[in-house]
């Protein structure tokens, strides 16, 4: 048995990817590796993961945030400790989640209705890079922002477990 | 994926969300190594974004007000309705799939608009060959728009059936039939109705005509009663399907079965608009029958039937079912039978039933169109195959004719040759 799903299919290239873009390149200038091959892997995760969003085959399909968030991730790695390279890594993180949103294969505007998606990590990013850069304690800002993923992996962790504190009906996950 | 007719909502997490989870843990993993703050700050908006997917939209399954329409004609089938949903709901994030049903070839992609509480759709199919099949009903499910969490859809869509058989049958219910029992006014019918014989008073309803009101009875009793009839019925038919699986595969056989279902569904549908009584019956292993009776209530029973019927794996000897029908069904009901009669097997079935009393039309798809369109098209051989095979078919024919009369159904949307067949004169109680 087929189906048909519904939809005009739009290009991959949205909206969101030239904010994703400089936000990657701003990361990995900030990066400790030589400049040519920060970019090269900022542009190699760009492109795969937009070449892998433009595939027919939803199974391959679904792999496209792979290569950006491991290109993010190898950049994150390789910043120096600092104000500045954590912020362009928090707000980098952030556009990934509004890329995520900006998908060709559903209606227009997703970042726009998924706000509520992007704009609580903002203000997670917001918090943790105040706490612990514009905090006087600033040398202590691998504790706080350390602290806050620790919560913020507990937290999911109880969340996890507890679908009905998003829905008032039984889960099927968990 | 989407609930129908009861309410067992969902949420999951999507696989993104798990992808997301899983690079924050890593990456908190990898900060904490190193040791340096920017992998936690990658970490923290990929395990908040998912927790925050779960705040955004409906808190519970969102109810889909789904209204459809069946459409188009011969071959085609249109589709086209619409989904209606309620804020906080908003249709650009419900995620829908339209199951083409089995039997059907999608003719275009389907269409679908939407706008924030509303997706409109049509959808364009063809049937290759006739077929009785209810269309599956939507999936559908709310998905935020990164595609991390997904919750279930209520909805409870009104029953959709393809009916598409030959023109033909539309009329074979005008064919005479004869009576089980020979002489007039025999026939002793379970319907009741507003002519024929009196059977007996009931209570009357609001809006019965004076003229059905026994005003005696009604006097008597002191609240209206009315009068209640038996119906005059013009004959009766007894539809029979071979449901054993034959040599031809699995394949073949699923396909001839469904026409068989459809050729079934068109001549009970005919003959019951013509006020006829209309019986079933599905041998597989055991006999499964709706005994005859005419009216609506017996065509949604005959549907129900049809719709449930599947082919058996264990195929029951012929005999069984010769026995089994005479339980159920008067001799000298006239019986549509039909049979691929692609074996031994299936050819034995018609003198078995012709001996206990039932005169016999045979209606049987052929398997010819479907094995040499798929597997001999062409060449050489491919012709020569195809001439042996259609020698064989003749001679089995010309055997089961010995038996009863065959139409050799072909031209699976054409039955010409059976109405002409049935309304040839004479042909009840003579012995073909």
């Amino acid at each position: 048995m087929s189906a048909t799903a519904g939809g005009n299919v739009r290009s991959p290239l949205g909206p969101t990817l030239p904010v994703l873009a400089v936000a990657a390149a701003a990361i990995a200038y900030e990066s400790v590796l030589p400049t040519a091959l920060a970019f090269l892997i900022a542009a190699a995760g760009i492109a795969a993961g937009v070449g892998l969003r433009g595939v027919r085959w939803p199974r391959v399909r679904s792999a496209f945030p792979v290569p950006v968030l491991v290109a993010l991730g190898a950049l994150a790695a390789s910043a120096p400790v600092g104000g500045v390279p954590v912020l362009f890594v928090g707000v980098g993180g952030v556009v990934f989640v509004a890329w995520l949103a900006d998908d060709p294969y559903r209606p227009a505007a997703g970042p726009t209705r998924g706000l509520v998606e992007w704009a609580v990590p903002a203000l997670g990013v917001g918090i943790a890079w105040a706490s612990s850069d514009l905090l006087p304690s600033s040398a202590a800002s691998l504790g706080v922002a350390g602290g806050l993923a620790v919560a913020a992996v507990v937290a999911l962790a109880f969340l996890a477990a507890r679908p009905g504190l998003f829905d008032r009906d039984a889960a099927e996950t968990v | 994926m989407s609930a129908r007719g009861q309410r067992p909502s969902t949420f999951r997490w999507r696989p993104r969300a798990y992808l997301l989870f899983g690079a924050g843990v890593a990456l908190v993993g990898a900060g904490l190594a190193i040791p340096n703050p920017a992998p936690l700050f990658l970490a923290v908006p990929l395990l908040l974004a998912p927790i925050a997917a779960g705040l955004l939209g409906p808190r519970a399954s969102p109810r889909a007000a789904v209204d459809w329409q069946i459409g188009g004609t011969g071959r085609d089938v249109d589709v086209t309705g619409t989904l209606g949903f309620e804020a906080p709901t908003d249709a650009r994030d419900i995620v829908v799939q339209f199951p083409v049903p089995p039997g059907l070839v999608a003719r275009a992609p389907a269409r679908i608009e939407r706008d924030a509480r509303t997706i409109r759709f049509a959808l364009a199919w063809t049937a290759p060959e006739p077929l009785v099949v209810p269309v599956p009903p939507p999936r559908v499910s709310w998905r935020d728009p990164a595609d991390l969490v997904e919750r279930s859809v209520y909805q409870d869509p009104p029953t959709l059936l393809v009916e598409r058989f030959p023109a033909e049958l539309v009329r074979i219910g005008s064919v005479h039939l004869e009576r089980t029992i020979a002489l007039p006014g025999e026939t002793i019918s379970r319907g009741v109705g507003p002519s024929g014989e009196f059977f007996g008073i009931r209570e009357a309803t609001p809006t019965e005509p004076p003229r059905r009101i026994n005003w005696t009875a009604t006097a008597r009793a002191g609240r209206l009663l009315a009068n209640e009839f038996r119906v005059e019925r013009t004959g009766d038919v007894l539809i029979l399907i071979d449901a054993r699986p034959s040599s031809l595969g699995p394949w073949v056989d699923a396909q001839l079965f469904s026409l068989a279902l459809a050729a079934a569904h068109g001549i009970s549908e005919s003959f019951l608009r013509e006020r006829a009584r209309v019986g079933l019956a599905i041998y597989g292993e055991f006999l499964d029958a709706v005994p005859l009776a005419g009216g609506r209530t017996q065509r949604l029973r005959i549907r129900r039937a049809l719709l449930a019927a599947r082919m058996t794996t264990a195929p029951g000897p012929s005999e069984r079912c010769a026995v089994a029908l005479r339980r159920y069904f008067p001799p000298g009901v006239t019986t549509i039978l039909l049979s691929s009669l692609a074996d031994e097997a299936s050819a034995h079935l018609v003198p078995f039933v012709r001996r206990r009393g039932f005169p016999v039309v045979v209606l049987s798809p052929s398997p010819l169109p479907l094995i040499i369109e798929s597997e001999f098209s062409s060449g050489e051989d491919g012709q020569l195959i195809t001439r042996i095979a259609h020698l064989l078919r003749r001679r089995r024919i010309a055997q089961t004719w010995r038996d009863a009369p065959v139409v050799d159904w072909e031209d699976y949307w054409t039955v010409g040759g059976l109405v002409e067949l049935l309304r040839r004169p004479g042909r009840i109680g003579r012995g073909w």
